[in-house]
């Protein structure tokens, strides 16, 4: 696990949010995100977590309560789950980054040579230069990731928000991927990753959020304080073992087989 | 035996037709990428159903509250002022998340048909008559509905100048788009709004036929080329002036019926550029992409 930089100020603040489209999933919770933590947001599936972690950026609204973004204009760079994009159009990888600076633009304006180098920056950032110039559509997984990751970095996001980023990524692409994330942390981007996947997940995280929908309950903070097989087995309905490896951490189901 | 006129000495006959035949063909071709790429190839034939129900409510306001005379209230209530209204009012509609689903745009082709029947049957004017207010033929066209279309057209190509990359990342990417400061909904609203303009002003002077097809074809004619989304919809545009010209041109040569000369235009349009796509495939050349 990795450790935040010392100094940080709070950029999203939950006070007493309720999560939900129309009705609440869950109790009120309280929850702050900081500059340079890396939170893992985790639960079974189905739970909420991307729920929350939209309503954390500011694309949902709670259904009650307050988040609050600071500044106001925080910018986020979001990478959703791929279903979730609009398949079919004509955008190439280098166009999709570029879509990250659209809300720098002022109405009608394209982009310029600043704009041009930033993408550049990001693509070679995310190691996602050599297939730029290639369909999005066409691009594998993992590379699809690298692209929404970039355009998340050209649009000079201060915190990085992933759902699932490494749903549907065979294993290679997968492990990159964790390694790319877990560099940007330690370059000060403060990261909110979902993950069903809870080891990925939360071995470079500095807070969990564990989403317990059965229970309607949010339970967050550091990794030390939530992070344990007590409340991992009583979420998961099932006896849950935790092992640290010297670059991994393993969630197993107790006498069965390995749950993430 | 005097020859007989030629194409070019009968324009003051064509002149407003061809100009306003075109300037939709521009419109309903650019917009044919979005639709197309957007997949609600079948909200432009709800939106001709939805500009319908104006009309006929125009007709009821006319019989039942204005009566005959020349009014502010009357101009507003032009049959052909409604049909726009209620057509822009129907992108609320089809910019909800669901809006443009398959269901949804069934329900308001239905709903809108059914509408035109019911409301059609209180007023003393014949259904015919509706349907000839709104369902044009491309071969009269009354100068005001030329410029008419010439306004719509610099209208909606003036708001996807200046909005074109935020309809872009709110159709790619809605949740990001959100996250990103951008209201979703707003900009789909807009968006659809530059569809229901084009489309009732297109099918107010070419009919329902041609305004689909010039909508539907050179846009899939264009895509099949795999071009960037900047030059598919610049050159479906030209595709879709060009089926309209030159529909209405051959009509006229070879005394055919317009709007369906202008669809077959369309379709050789399509079947060239599949068999241009096909042949770029197989000698192993990667089309433009950007």
């Amino acid at each position: 696990m990795t450790s935040a930089p010392t100094v940080s100020r709070p950029l999203v603040h939950a006070r007493q949010a309720v999560i939900g489209y129309q009705s609440a999933l869950v109790q009120p919770f309280d929850l702050t995100v900081c500059t340079g933590e890396f939170w893992a947001i985790i639960g079974p599936n189905g739970g909420g977590k991307t729920t929350l972690v939209r309503t954390l950026i500011g694309a949902l609204k709670p259904v009650s309560g307050q988040v609050v973004r600071s500044p106001a204009n925080l910018r986020v760079g979001y990478v959703p789950q791929r279903h979730n994009l609009q398949r079919g159009l004509p955008l190439t990888a280098a166009d999709v980054v570029m879509l990250g600076r659209t809300p720098l633009w002022q109405l009608g304006r394209g982009p310029g040579n600043a704009d041009r180098d930033a993408v550049l920056r990001a693509l070679d950032r995310t190691g996602a230069r050599e297939f730029a110039e290639h369909p999005f559509d066409s691009l594998s997984g993992g590379q699809q990731q690298r692209a929404l990751v970039a355009r998340a970095l050209a649009a000079e996001a201060e915190v990085l928000a992933l759902d699932e980023p490494t749903d549907n990524v065979d294993l290679t692409g997968e492990g990159e991927l964790v390694e790319l994330i877990a560099q940007l942390h330690r370059e000060g981007l403060t990261i909110l990753m979902v993950g069903h996947d809870i080891g990925p997940a939360v071995h470079h995280a500095t807070h969990v959020c564990l989403v317990d929908r059965q229970r309607g309950r949010i339970t967050a903070g550091p990794v030390a304080e939530v992070f344990d097989e007590a409340r991992l087995s009583e979420v998961y309905g099932r006896p849950m073992s935790i092992e640290y490896g010297d670059d991994c951490v393993h969630v197993h189901v107790k006498g069965g087989t390995r749950a993430a | 035996m005097p020859p007989e006129p030629s194409f070019l000495d009968n324009w003051a006959f064509w002149l407003e037709a061809m100009v306003a035949s075109v300037a939709a063909g521009i419109g309903l071709g650019g917009l044919g990428v979005w639709v197309a790429l957007k997949r609600v190839v079948y909200v432009p034939l709800a939106v001709s159903q939805v500009a319908a129900v104006g009309v006929v409510i125009a007709f009821l306001i006319e019989e039942f509250l204005l009566g005959d005379g020349e009014s502010v209230m009357h101009a507003l209530c032009e049959p052909s002022v409604l049909a726009l209204v209620l057509a822009v009012a129907s992108a609320f509609y089809f910019a909800r998340p669901q809006g443009g689903g398959e269901r949804a745009t069934g329900v308001a082709w239905v709903a809108g048909g059914a509408a035109v029947l019911l409301l059609g049957s209180l007023v003393r004017t014949d259904i015919h008559d509706v349907q000839g207010i709104l369902f044009g033929n491309a071969v009269l066209v009354e100068r005001s509905q030329m410029w008419t279309t010439v306004a719509v057209l610099g209208v909606v190509a003036a708001v996807h100048g200046l909005w074109y990359r935020r309809f872009l990342y709110v159709s790619f990417d809605p949740v990001s788009a959100a996250a990103a400061g951008f209201h979703v909904y707003r900009h789909e609203v807009l968006l659809y709004a530059t569809f229901a303009l084009m489309i009732s002003a297109a099918t107010r002077v070419l009919g329902a036929l041609p305004a689909f097809g010039l909508t539907l074809l050179p846009a899939l004619a264009v895509l099949a080329l795999r071009l960037g989304m900047r030059t598919s919809v610049a050159l479906a545009a030209g595709l879709g002036g060009l089926s309209a010209g030159l529909g209405y041109y051959l009509s006229f040569r070879y005394d055919l019926p317009t709007g369906a000369t202008m669809v077959a235009v369309g379709m050789v349009w399509l079947g060239l550029t599949n068999v241009l796509a096909r042949v770029m495939r197989r000698g192993g050349r990667t089309a433009e992409v950007g």
